[in-house]
């Protein structure tokens, strides 16, 4: 894994692939890291510069000093490209929190995007896991993310995936090195409640977000996993609606993260994506 | 049925935070089993789930804060459960509230919130984890009524047919999951010393200068130790017991009930000396 320094904050990120061809972004979720995106990389380098990001304050990245929101996040990911050299425009995934961040980024910047893929966004719907909306009661937040440990870092893994066999020890214990990082708790909790509450996920960025990404009408592929226990299939309905042009994939029998749990189809997926803009 | 095994296995248990449920909890983890807690209060609830960990550092403690009465809080829990733990061997629905005053001193929401707590939550909870309770091999229902689920005194309109109904839930259950393996266990507490008299809600009608006497009444009735409460139960469920007083509190009006179905009602009138307004606000302020 190699590291750059944005800001005065370390970034960790891990790049494959030829660093002249057309460069792919990959988002991670909320707690999450660049380890989430790892099955693609072999499978998109071919033809590809495919770039992985800790986002900052997330996985091993150290964070910004302004509270993170969609805004702070999207900033940090741009400046990091630009740090590694990279002001091409580029293919955007985002899984969950990522998608979310990855709609900012297109809003923000929309010369620099050339496609947008959604995996299990954040952005479409107030529904989202009672322990994400439990973060939100005061005093549990803190507590809670504190308490990531051997023995409840293998339950919140096992909401993540359809099949358990992806709860693997090296997940597990990647998922308690992050939740020791010195910001993890702060940094989640900030994007959390910047995002929503105790009731759900808030109405009010999504319906600003979402009309301003779909005038923008860039190529969009959106997928979902039927069992996602994090962010429900429903949702995916409601990001139909709001990008009637956007091709769309339903992963059966996958949960939250479909990009790893069903990697291969999902590749063969995004290559048509790729190809389209890249040629 | 084959007696149940509380070690490493799972139990959710509502209403976790306080009372019985406080001391089921510390029964539960020192009987070898896992807990998911729930409670409305993520203080108290942050307490207990601390004493466990410095108890028995090897017991998994998950806490759930919700609040019992919201539907959508209720939906929430079972599907955090269901993510998290695909079997589960103890389900014990244990949440419950008080509401004083005649039934035409409690509003509509009064009473509905009471029904919502204690009847419809379990019912929910129980409907949305009986596929996690049936991957268990032996798994068992803990479902706590009442004496006021046996007996229906003046004043107790709302938590009497909340605890008749889920008595009733729970005798069907008995019935129909025995074809499972899994058992159930009805239990009628009579008086135990728990927080629910000091949370309860009181009708808005209610006159204001008969409140505090109410409640220092029923107060005084609630002599039992929890903790004594937790293990009767406990032991209940290891048995499979399907039924379980409490408190000779809760022997004595369930006999008197049984022997005289209608005029019990005068005799328990009597032997306690609680009394229900006849007045109205209106006529106080008169």
């Amino acid at each position: 894994m190699n590291y750059v320094t944005v800001r005065d904050a370390r970034i960790r990120y891990h790049e494959t692939g030829d660093p002249s061809a057309p460069p792919v972004v990959l988002l991670h979720g909320i707690g999450r890291s660049l380890e989430d995106w790892s099955a693609q990389h072999d499978l998109l380098s071919a033809d590809h510069r495919v770039i992985a990001i800790d986002m900052p304050g997330f996985g091993l990245s150290q964070r910004h000093p302004e509270s993170a929101t969609l805004t702070s996040l999207s900033d940090g990911v741009w400046q990091t490209l630009e740090t590694l050299g990279e002001t091409r425009p580029v293919h955007l995934m985002g899984n969950s929190l990522g998608g979310a961040v990855s709609m900012q980024m297109l809003v923000d910047d929309p010369s620099r995007v050339s496609t947008l893929t959604l995996v299990n966004s954040a952005g479409f719907g107030k529904e989202v896991t009672f322990a994400l909306r439990m973060l939100a009661v005061p005093g549990m937040g803190r507590y809670l993310l504190s308490h990531i440990d051997g023995r409840t870092a293998p339950r919140v893994e096992r909401t993540l995936y359809a099949d358990r066999a992806m709860v693997t020890p090296e997940r597990i214990a990647m998922a308690i090195k992050i939740a020791h990082q010195p910001d993890f708790a702060a940094v989640y909790l900030e994007i959390a409640r910047a995002l929503g509450g105790f009731r759900g996920i808030a109405s009010q960025w999504r319906s600003q977000l979402l009309p301003r990404v779909a005038r923008h009408g860039k190529p969009t592929l959106i997928v979902w996993g039927d069992r996602d226990h994090i962010l429900p299939v429903s949702h995916l309905a409601a990001a139909r609606a709001a990008f009637p042009a956007a091709t769309w994939h339903l992963f059966e029998g996958a949960g939250h993260m479909p990009q790893i749990e069903r990697p291969a189809e999902f590749a063969q997926l995004v290559r048509p994506l790729l190809a389209r803009v890249s040629a | 049925m084959t007696p149940y095994e509380f070690g490493g296995r799972t139990a959710v248990l509502t209403g976790a935070a306080s009372g019985i449920g406080e001391q089921l909890a510390y029964g539960l983890a020192a009987r070898g089993s896992d807990l998911v807690l729930v409670d409305v209060d993520p203080t108290r609830l942050k307490e207990v789930a601390a004493r466990i960990d410095r108890v028995h550092p090897g017991r998994s403690v998950q806490m759930l804060v919700a609040d019992l009465s919201d539907r959508s809080a209720v939906e929430g829990v079972a599907t955090q459960v269901l993510a998290e733990h695909p079997s589960i061997g103890l389900l014990v629905n244990n949440a419950g509230m008080a509401l004083g005053g005649r039934f035409d001193q409690v509003t509509v929401d009064e009473f509905e919130k009471v029904m919502n707590v204690n009847f419809r939550a379990p019912f929910l909870l129980t409907h949305a984890l009986l596929p996690a309770l049936k991957a268990t091999p032996g798994a068992h229902l803990v479902n706590v009524s009442s004496l006021f689920g046996l007996i229906a005194p003046a004043g107790q309109s709302a938590y009497s047919a909340s605890k008749f109904a889920l008595r009733g839930l729970s005798q069907v259950l008995q019935s129909e999951l025995a074809d499972d393996g899994i058992g159930v266990t009805t239990v009628h507490p009579g008086g135990i010393r728990t927080r629910i008299a000091e949370n309860a809600v009181v009708g808005s009608g209610v006159p204001a200068d008969e409140v505090e006497p109410n409640r220092k009444i029923f107060d005084k009735l609630l002599t039992y130790p929890p903790e004594k409460a937790a293990r009767q139960i406990l032991d209940a469920v290891a048995k499979r017991k399907a039924r379980l007083l409490i408190a000779s509190s809760a022997k004595m009006p369930d006999l008197l009930a049984r022997l005289l179905p209608v005029g019990h009602a005068r005799i328990i009138r009597a032997a306690t000396s609680a009394r229900v307004s006849r007045r109205t606000p209106q006529e106080v302020a008169r």
